[in-house]
């Protein structure tokens, strides 16, 4: 089945037909004759031939599409608030965008970002982390595609791969809430969307009471915060840590204290860092996560979209957050 | 891309001769330094010969695709062709996609055949991705849909809360995007004509009014049964009858706006001079109004790209978990909105 066939069956040259079907707001047929070219190309099940596809498209494709050209992905100000990386997503976006045919380079954060000329065979950007819209822009002026992948909604327009921590929050607290917990301890640092978040729900109106420890993101800074929690008159009831090494941490720390969970006290983290909720300990903690693989594909093939000029408008994804439940969880005691 | 043309020139022979002696390098040649010449070049060049076009020259046969798209229009009541002009030419759009990504097409059913759709067995439908067009009446529908279909993708201007995959264009964003517009042009007394139960566009424009404090009284709004011409002609008149005056009136879709630009017209009133109009959808006949409608564009061609990717990827595997994906909609300044002095 090809257009010629589909061209003799509509009554229309074969030229009208390629129009017609690759071009959606084309004028060169009247209603009727498109509806006559498309419920013929439905009842005859054309599919166009690939070959032919791939060789009318092979010039705009094969000449970004080799080793020569690379794409390039940096961690954003991230280090500022807490120097911790999530290397997992990074080696998974290295892998994905070699396994799109494509170089990778990487690119240090806190390098001038004006003493890039080098990077010119960049394609693009794969931006990981919470970044400022300032940052954003000139990194928008240097790369002409760019993908953010971020906690939180930035201002400035550019595709994004959102990971909403307030939704991860609400989920996680809506659980505890499900669990009977009516007092939440957010866990984290002082800066960012975690931060940010955890503020928001303290001055809605909440029937839960909420407080909020900071904390430093490393399994160290979890020990610590863990260990001086045992010393307060009464342990709280939950605690909703931002990653997994704080989560173990306090976990390791309140154990070490001679309490233990999710007798006494639950946690509940937010993915982030290592796998490590399934570090070797007592108990696994129950984490909120993302999909790093699905995050990983999704920005890279929305990133060659745009680098094929598929689409030019800004466009958002949010993949779904999901429960794991392992057991550092249960209704409260009571005192 | 170094071809057999390019062989041809540098050796000054046609492509047929190149052609034949690189297809047989044993092939004798009327100058038997000829085919040493064409060897070297080819090498030297680094040419390779373009699998594509061999393909198609030799009729090589292809895979017809196996897996179908078909289309559910959620929205649209009638069997009739242009009976909702937004919808189908989505569903137009979608269909477009598929074939370029390698679908095939399968049937599209508008909500007068669910019993059709819902009749089909799930067994059939392994290969096939169902693609939602706008949000059914049952909020049953969509789930009772998804344990038929297992590729099932939501494309519309209203966001799920069910789990489902879906491609959405905020609405409620489009009619703020349209409001702020007015607003900024100096517009405060803005009225309302179009469906009010239900419908985003509306909530949309009470949110609005209300964040900028501004009134949204009864004698701003003006509602349709259903988003039409007639509909938006009449509520025009009515609207005009009223002792207080809107400065701008803020249309929740195309079609009723043109009913509104012509009743104004007919009762003397000029637009934008006297009053200003704006709309959502920028569906192709909003270019061709007099004056032209200044109205808020849905991205179309997107949402059938990314609904149609989205499938494609979950049929593959390739993603496993559920996406949301949303799109911004854009601003189309024409000639319907006047600022206040």
């Amino acid at each position: 089945m090809n257009l010629k066939e589909i061209a003799a069956i509509a009554g229309v040259s074969v030229s009208t037909v390629s129009r017609v079907v690759n071009n959606q707001n084309t004028k060169c047929a009247s209603q009727e004759v498109q509806n006559k070219i498309w419920s013929a190309v439905r009842s005859l099940g054309y599919t166009p031939n690939p070959y032919a596809q791939s060789l009318k498209r092979a010039d705009l494709e094969n000449s970004t599409r080799s080793f020569h050209n690379s794409i390039a992905y940096c961690c954003a100000t991230l280090s500022s608030y807490g120097g911790h990386y999530d290397w997992e997503l990074l080696s998974l976006i290295e892998k994905e965008i070699l396994a799109n045919h494509y170089a990778v380079s990487a690119l240090h954060p806190d390098s001038d970002t004006d003493a890039g000329e080098k990077g010119s065979k960049d394609l693009g950007l794969i931006l990981i982390g919470e970044d400022s819209d300032r940052h954003i822009a000139q990194y928008a002026a240097r790369y002409k595609n760019i993908v953010c992948i971020s906690g939180r909604r930035p201002q400035y327009p550019c595709d994004l791969i959102l990971l909403d921590t307030h939704r991860a929050l609400r989920h996680a607290i809506q659980y505890l809430q499900s669990l009977g917990h009516m007092q939440v301890s957010f866990v984290g640092t002082g800066k960012g969307p975690f931060f940010e978040g955890a503020q928001l729900f303290g001055s809605s109106k909440n029937d839960t009471r909420l407080s909020f420890f900071p904390c430093g993101l490393s399994m160290n800074s979890g020990l610590q915060l863990g260990a001086s929690l045992c010393d307060l008159p009464q342990l709280p009831s939950c605690l909703l840590c931002e990653n997994n090494a704080i989560a173990c941490g306090v976990i390791q720390a309140i154990q070490e204290n001679g309490f233990s969970v999710p007798e006494d006290i639950s946690v509940v983290s937010l993915d982030g860092g290592l796998s490590l909720s399934r570090a070797a300990l007592p108990v696994r903690v129950t984490t909120f996560y993302y999909n790093k693989t699905d995050i990983s594909r999704l920005a890279i093939r929305l990133l060659i979209d745009r680098i094929h000029r598929r689409h030019s408008i800004p466009v958002i994804c949010e993949p779904e957050c999901h429960l794991e439940i392992n057991g550092s969880c249960a209704a409260p005691v009571r005192r | 891309m170094f071809g057999l043309k390019d062989i041809a020139r540098l050796a000054n022979t046609s492509p047929a001769t190149v052609s034949r002696i690189l297809r047989n390098p044993e092939r004798r040649c009327a100058d038997p330094s000829l085919r040493e010449r064409v060897l070297e070049i080819a090498k030297k060049n680094g040419y390779l010969p373009n699998s594509d076009a061999r393909k198609l020259r030799s009729g090589a046969k292809f895979q017809v695709p196996q897996r179908k798209i078909s289309c559910f229009l959620a929205r649209t009541k009638t069997d009739a062709p242009g009976g909702d002009q937004f919808f189908s030419s989505l569903a137009r759009v979608v269909e477009q996609e598929a074939i370029m990504q390698g679908f095939a097409l399968g049937f599209s059913y508008s909500a007068s055949r669910t019993d059709d759709l819902l009749s089909s067995s799930p067994e059939d439908q392994e290969e096939t991705g169902l693609i939602v067009l706008g949000r059914p009446d049952d909020s049953e529908m969509v789930p009772k849909l998804q344990r038929i279909f297992p590729y099932l993708v939501f494309a519309g201007l209203q966001r799920f809360d069910d789990c489902v995959d879906q491609v959405v264009a905020d609405g409620h964003h489009a009619a703020m995007t349209a409001l702020n517009y007015l607003f900024s042009l100096g517009h405060r007394e803005i009225a309302y004509i179009g469906e009010t139960v239900r419908e985003l566009r509306y909530n949309g424009y009470l949110d609005f009014m209300q964040s900028k404090g501004l009134d949204c009284a009864e004698h701003l709004i003006a509602p349709c049964i259903y988003h039409s011409y007639d509909e938006g002609y009449n509520a025009a008149l009515e609207l005009m009858t009223r002792p207080r005056k809107a400065t701008a009136i803020f249309c929740a879709n195309d079609l009723t706006a043109f009913g509104v630009l012509n009743a104004l017209h007919s009762i003397g009133y000029r637009v934008p001079e006297d009053i200003s109009v704006i709309s959502i959808d920028n569906v192709e006949l909003a270019q061709f109004t007099t004056p032209m409608l200044t109205t808020i564009q849905i991205p179309q061609k997107e949402i059938g790209h990314f609904a149609v990717s989205l499938l494609l990827n979950k049929m593959d595997h390739i993603l496993t978990d559920q996406v949301s994906i949303s799109l911004p909609c854009q601003l189309v300044i024409r000639n319907s909105c006047r600022r206040l002095t």
